[in-house]
């Protein structure tokens, strides 16, 4: 489970005094696909990024299966988010000097896997995204939604409890991005993961079951689509 | 030992710089992924890695080049000491003759304390010299002053840590033979088989009968056969004769000279430099005569307006160059690669593993850069070096300039330095992409991803680039003063 505390998030842009998130309070189940949705500026991406310890709150705590991971010393931290969360971003930010099949096998070689056991799970992985024939290619060869499916396989080689996408399709067209959607919510019921998903595009909030609204750093409503 | 050290100082810094490189290795064979990242990077772009190699191989090049020029100076001062003094250290002079018995405690003194390894009384007196016939012809501008040097030849043999063999001429020269060195045979415009003059006083009868010397042998040598006095600077040449015919002439009293060589144990020019022990024996001893230290006096001499630590201030000014050289290019590298760095510290990659990233790159770079950085900075410096010894000569036409200006006639470079060259050249980069990587891990992981601008990591580096203006400025300024 994911809970927040008060979640208070500011920071200072040219002097300025920034309040990205004025105290949130949430829990996400295990299991559940959660959209965030919202406005460019609404501070969506900032409770992502303090809920999945790449960024640090100023304030308030983040609590994942009762660990606050606030107070977690930064290499600790590192090795809790290689565990246990996967991450999928807007642009797809694959490694560009390794194959798709080196990209989705890092992870695991960063957790201690020997190389072959990574190979054969990031092997599966890709064949499960759809991308059998595709392993042995370099980032700059994959279309857009053949590197979003890398990426995919990438966050969730090392079977996390939880997938982070920062508008997963937000660099893919309509139709790719609907299928990366269906995909992302296949392999949720599938391995009963959690996703939080963050987006500007209510279409991509239907994919989820529960809509968290966010406007100027607050959570205006949480919607359960059942 | 003083040379064993220093040679296995240098080896000792080209290990460590190798060790590094094989221990980075060896711990970056334990995260193969990290390694592999890193090697494919150089294929990357190659522009960009050509850019980096160029510039580690620059930054190795000023270092060689700066040593070159530093050692061929050095060769220069070592070459123009070797040539006048050769084994000599110190000299005991005096103008009035001193009693050998007088300097004896103060020898026994440093052959007890192990600092010597040769001594030699001479006489030595500077006499104007011309070719026979020339004084009654009252061809005055044919008459050159040269140093006339006498003394017992054989013990010649024992003076120096490296024994000479003293040409069989010296040890058979007659009462009235003598030996004369080349520049002085061609000034007088004498050959081997004819006869000199030499005015020993300024009285009447000296200069009607001066004394006459059949010239048996004209020697080019170096060192104690070249030796022209106190400061190499006396007279044209020497004339040696023989110790009988030297007392005679002037006629000072028996077991006294006029001066007396040493030679310290080991070689000055290597490092060894006893002068101010043997110094501190003389002042303690209260010994008689006038402590004359001509090596050190005439490198002194030679370096005269500080020519070596101009050198010097070139050769720090090539390593900041080359350092800063090196820092721009790994920002630019790492400023390229933010995002992805961000990226791999978010699936996993600890601090740690980001600064080796970076660091095992540089590795690779720092390889590839040394042997090309270390022929580029050899042909630069000795192209360099070429074109100021023109400019030189041709500014010593003038008269006033030829005391100024050292001619350095020829290019050289010490194997100690190509060593230097190559620990720095592996060294500088590796320290300097160490201590980057090293703030490259601190990276902040949402602006790395989002390819914001970090503001903190900006204030560092803008504190960091005044302390190298700084740095900058205070090299110019030494240099500035030196040239003044």
């Amino acid at each position: 489970m994911i809970k927040t505390i008060n979640l208070k998030k500011t920071y200072k842009n040219e002097g300025v005094e920034v309040h990205a998130l004025k105290g949130i309070n949430l829990e996400i189940k295990d299991g559940e696909m959660v959209s965030i949705l919202g406005p460019s500026g609404s501070g969506k991406s900032t409770l992502l990024n303090c809920l999945s310890g790449i960024d640090k709150p100023t304030e308030g705590k983040v609590i994942i299966d009762n660990i606050d991971i606030t107070t977690l010393k930064d290499d600790d931290l590192t090795t809790f988010r290689a565990k246990n969360m996967g991450f999928i971003f807007q642009f797809f930010n694959l490694i560009p000097v390794l194959n798709a099949v080196e990209n989705v096998e890092l992870p695991l070689l960063v957790l201690g896997y020997n190389e072959k056991e990574a190979r054969g799970m990031a092997e599966e992985m890709l064949i499960e995204v759809g991308l059998k024939d595709r392993m042995k290619n370099f980032p700059n060869m994959l279309s857009g939604g053949e590197a979003q499916r890398v990426a995919i396989a990438r966050a969730l080689v090392t079977k996390p409890k939880i997938v982070w996408a920062d508008e997963p399709t937000g660099a893919l067209d309509t139709k790719t991005g609907i299928s990366i959607m269906n995909l992302i919510r296949e392999l949720n019921e599938k391995n009963n993961q959690t996703f939080v998903i963050v987006t500007h595009d209510p279409r991509i909030t239907e994919y989820t079951r529960r809509i968290l609204k966010m406007d100027s750093g607050i959570l205006t409503e949480h919607e359960n689509l059942g | 030992m003083k040379i064993w050290g220093d040679t296995m100082f240098m080896w000792i810094i080209l290990s460590i710089a190798l060790f590094s490189i094989i221990y980075f290795f060896i711990k970056a064979s334990f995260h193969s992924h990290v390694l592999k990242i890193s090697f494919r990077n150089i294929f990357r772009i190659k522009r960009e890695s050509f850019l980096m190699i160029l510039g580690s191989m620059i930054g190795t090049a000023f270092i060689i080049g700066s040593l070159g020029m530093n050692d061929s100076f050095k060769n220069y001062i070592y070459k123009s000491v070797d040539l006048y003094f050769g084994e000599i250290d110190e000299v005991i002079n005096s103008k009035v003759s001193i009693n050998y018995n007088d300097i004896e405690p103060f020898i026994w003194e440093l052959e007890k304390e192990n600092l010597i390894d040769g001594v030699l009384p001479i006489f030595f007196k500077l006499y104007p010299v011309t070719k026979k016939g020339n004084i009654r012809g009252l061809k005055i501008s044919e008459l050159s002053q040269a140093s006339l040097v006498g003394m017992d030849y054989t013990l010649i043999s024992n003076f120096g840590e490296n024994k000479v063999e003293v040409p069989t001429e010296f040890l058979k020269l007659k009462n009235n033979e003598a030996i004369i060195t080349k520049r002085l045979a061609e000034r007088l415009k004498v050959k081997e088989g004819e006869e000199i003059e030499i005015i020993t006083g300024a009285s009447p009868i000296n200069i009607l009968f001066p004394k006459r010397f059949k010239v048996v042998k004209i020697i080019d040598s170096k060192g104690i056969f070249n030796y022209r006095g106190i400061d190499a600077n006396n007279g044209i040449g020497t004339v040696f004769i023989n110790l009988a015919a030297a007392r005679s002439i002037t006629k000072i009293p028996s077991n006294n000279y006029y001066q007396i060589l040493i030679s310290n144990r080991g070689d000055y020019i290597k490092g060894n430099k006893l002068t101010e022990k043997v110094k501190n024996v003389y002042e303690k001893m209260k010994t008689k005569g006038e402590f004359i230290p001509v090596k050190d006096n005439q490198i002194k001499a030679i370096d005269r307006g500080g020519v070596s630590y101009i050198f010097l201030a070139l050769s720090l000014f090539a390593i900041i160059s080359g350092g800063v050289l090196i820092i721009n290019m790994y920002s630019m590298l790492v400023s390229e690669r933010k995002r992805e760095l961000g990226v791999l510290r978010a699936i996993g990659f600890k601090r740690k593993d980001i600064r080796n990233v970076i660091f095992y790159e540089s590795i690779f770079y720092t390889i590839f850069s040394i042997p090309f950085g270390i022929a580029t900075g050899l042909l630069i410096s000795r192209f360099t070096f070429s074109k100021v010894t023109s400019l030189f000569e041709s500014l010593s036409s003038f008269e006033n300039i030829i005391g100024e200006i050292p001619l350095i006639d020829s290019y050289y470079i010490s194997p100690n330095s190509i060593i230097i060259g190559i620990a720095v050249g592996i060294l500088l980069p590796l320290t300097i992409t160490f201590w980057y990587s090293h703030s490259i891990g601190k990276i902040n992981i949402v602006n790395a991803i989002k390819d914001l601008e970090e503001e903190k990591k900006k204030v560092k580096f803008e504190k960091y680039k005044y302390k190298i203006e700084n740095g900058f400025a205070i090299v110019i300024f030494i240099i500035a003063l030196f040239l003044k």
